[in-house]
């Protein structure tokens, strides 16, 4: 029963210190404690003056982050960006696929693809397209990332508008049971075939 | 008729078309009419006005215009696969023959059916394929806890 | 007359002539025609034993011109090859022979009986071997470190009749050949394609039938692996042959990975070390298959032929045409 109060009363007073937790490194909540609370403490459980038990809620639930050192994150962000470059300029960097945003959708592309867009475009067949939507090029050992858009003069995707032609008729049909009522629609939406040419990349990054 | 139900195919194209080099896949485009035929002034109008223009333009199409009597007008596309497209144009004005010829001239023979995927890709990994071993240490079977202890 | 025509022609038959003539002739009436019916049924019958009735060429149906079709075959293709010499590509010696057979059947004599016509034998020749040399050079230009084997397997791949014919079916060259046969047969069909690529080769250059041959022929390999068209039974033998001819020391096989194997599904993978270098990995059911699949992973990172190399260029023809076109008009 005493230990209950005593437990009570010490729940009550980590309330009350907690707002100075997250400034202060350790906890020092002796000092604020009421001296009837310690003359009661004393007597059943025997404590140090400046005891918090570890709990749950005593230390934020994370686990302690570490930021590195901002000179030593820099140069080594600068040798990531030499590598891939490197990389680029000789040209060791393999098949290289990009995720473009096209025709409302999102793609992920690679040389020698074919896409489907449910729509007309605005090019002969035969036409040479440029993709400038990029959000991400990728190759066997390295990604980019654009936030959100990869830069126009570093990504060039190419394709090729081979087909221009139309869907199969696709029946929309509408039906109320018992009602009499019924709507049979046929939708042809035009359609356009690309073939993905080139994903290139120019060694300039930074 | 359900989707599911429908003949349906995967996308693809004639000999990996535009690839190395782009190639009109209408190989040949006939336009049977008649002379006399009401039904067919649509196509008479548009071989007085656009079909000299079109063969121009398409080197790569050869267009016969052949007048048969007592038919109904139609135009039949070969294409490079073989296949053959018949579209009948009775009454119909010489914009919308234009239209069509325009619509067979883009078209790749290939059947106009359901394609099950917008996208074709023949190298579909780059960064490698998905296992369920990717990223884990090389081991032998599944380690558990206790089988260290008892090692 | 008709009539008259009619009956002589029926009458041993044992049809009446006056019968004929009321009927038939002299009466139209414009009801559903259900004599017909007997008739139809047994045509269908007919057909139905029969089967299909045999293709006809393209050139025996209405609407050809032989001219004008060649002149869009080039257009199609953007070549500027010479008519003459596209029209002799597509002459095979067995029409020429069947021609010749014909005429004389016909009864007429020797002097009209030759036909003026050259066979596209030396053009098919010229093509093949331009076609074969001209493959070669571009894998060992492209994959440096692939052996001559492989090298030849690809190229076998590319000019064997299977491929050609499917490249030349989709290119119209099939319309175009004049054959004894038809349908035509493989052989002509795939002589016949190489007489056009020589006679690109002699009226547009090297350059030209070069890229004619990489943009439809390289192409056939998109989607290939590289064991697909040169069957190699013994990896794990060419991978030590490899690995001793490049002076590194000789892989070690040992699973890395495995499951289910006591299931009838196991799965083993087997990685092959080099200097205690992790060279490849391979999955495979049994610990050989596995082994063989990462011997043969090792020789595709070899020979660079992995499915994440870097693609095939495809674009510098059309650059340098349009820079060359450029230069031409200005």
């Amino acid at each position: 029963m005493a230990v209950n109060t005593v437990n009570g009363v010490i729940r009550v007073c980590m309330r009350f210190t907690r707002p100075a937790w997250p400034l202060a490194g350790s906890l020092r909540t002796g000092s604020c404690f009421p001296a009837f609370v310690r003359h009661w403490s004393s007597q059943d459980v025997k404590l140090p003056s400046s005891f918090v038990p570890e709990t749950s809620l005593s230390r934020p639930p994370w686990s302690e982050v570490s930021f590195p050192d901002p000179v030593e994150e820099t140069q080594r962000h600068q040798d990531v960006v030499q590598k891939v470059n490197n990389l680029l300029a000789t040209g060791q960097c393999g098949r290289l696929f990009a995720v473009v945003h096209f025709a409302s959708r999102q793609w992920k592309v690679t040389n020698e693809d074919l896409i489907l867009i449910e729509n007309h475009i605005d090019a002969e067949c035969g036409d040479r397209i440029r993709l400038e939507k990029v959000l991400l090029v990728g190759g066997e050992d390295f990604t980019l990332i654009g936030r959100p858009l990869l830069q126009r003069d570093l990504v060039r995707v190419e394709a090729t508008v081979i087909e221009k032609t139309e869907s199969w008729p696709k029946v929309h049909m509408r039906f109320w049971k018992r009602h009499r009522y019924q709507r049979k629609r046929i939708v042809v939406q035009p359609q356009t075939v690309l073939r993905i040419n080139t994903v290139e990349v120019a060694p300039g990054l930074s | 008729m359900t989707s599911r139900g429908t003949p349906s195919r995967f996308l693809k194209s004639v000999l990996q078309n535009g690839v190395g080099r782009y190639v009109c896949q209408l190989k040949r485009l006939s336009l049977v009419f008649s002379k006399v035929g009401q039904s067919s002034l649509g196509a008479r109008e548009y071989i007085e006005e656009g079909v000299v223009d079109f063969a121009r333009q398409n080197p790569g199409i050869v267009v016969y215009v052949s007048p048969q009597s007592h038919t109904v007008p139609k135009l039949v596309a070969e294409y490079l696969n073989g296949a053959v497209k018949e579209e009948q144009i009775a009454s119909k004005t010489s914009q919308e023959i234009a239209q069509l010829i325009t619509k067979l001239t883009g078209q790749s023979g290939l059947e106009v059916i359901r394609i099950r995927k917008p996208i074709h890709t023949d190298s579909p990994s780059i960064q490698g394929q998905w296992h369920p071993f990717t990223n884990r240490p090389p081991a032998l079977g599944v380690l558990r806890p206790g089988d260290r202890q008892t090692q | 007359m008709s009539v008259l025509q009619a009956g002589r022609i029926l009458s041993p038959l044992g049809v009446h002539f006056h019968n004929v003539c009321r009927s038939v002739l002299f009466m139209q009436t414009r009801d559903k025609k259900r004599w017909m019916k007997s008739y139809m049924f047994l045509m269908e019958r007919k057909r139905k034993l029969e089967g299909p009735p045999p293709p006809t060429p393209r050139s025996h149906q209405p609407n050809w011109d032989y001219h004008a079709e060649i002149q869009a075959f080039n257009a199609r293709l953007h070549e500027n090859v010479s008519l003459d010499l596209l029209k002799t590509a597509f002459v095979n010696p067995c029409y020429i022979r069947s021609e010749e057979l014909n005429r004389k059947e016909l009864g007429l004599d020797k002097e009209a009986v030759a036909l003026n016509l050259k066979s596209n034998e030396e053009l098919s020749s010229q093509g093949l071997q331009f076609t074969q040399s001209y493959l070669a050079d571009w894998c060992r230009g492209t994959y440096p470190s692939l052996p001559a084997e492989g090298v030849g397997a690809i190229v076998k791949y590319l000019c064997e009749p299977d491929t050609v014919c499917h490249v030349a079916r989709n290119l119209a060259v099939e319309d175009l050949t004049l054959s004894a046969q038809f349908p035509v047969p493989d052989d002509v069909l795939h002589k016949t394609f190489f007489a056009v690529v020589g006679a690109l080769l002699q009226s547009s250059g090297p350059q030209k039938a070069g890229y004619f041959s990489r943009d439809f022929l390289v192409t056939q390999l998109i989607g290939k692996d590289l064991f697909e068209l040169w069957r190699v039974f013994n990896p794990m033998g060419l991978l030590v042959e490899e690995l001793t001819r490049r002076e590194i020391s000789l892989p070690e096989p040992r699973i890395t990975r495995q499951a289910g194997v006591s299931t009838v599904l196991p799965l083993y993978f087997v990685g092959l070390y080099s200097d205690k270098k992790l060279i490849a990995e391979g999955p495979g059911e049994t610990i050989l298959a596995a082994e063989e699949e990462a011997a043969r992973v090792a020789l595709r990172k070899i020979y660079g032929y992995t499915e994440n190399r870097r693609p095939w260029d495809f674009s510098t023809p059309r650059e340098e045409t349009t820079a060359a076109q450029a230069i031409g008009s200005s």
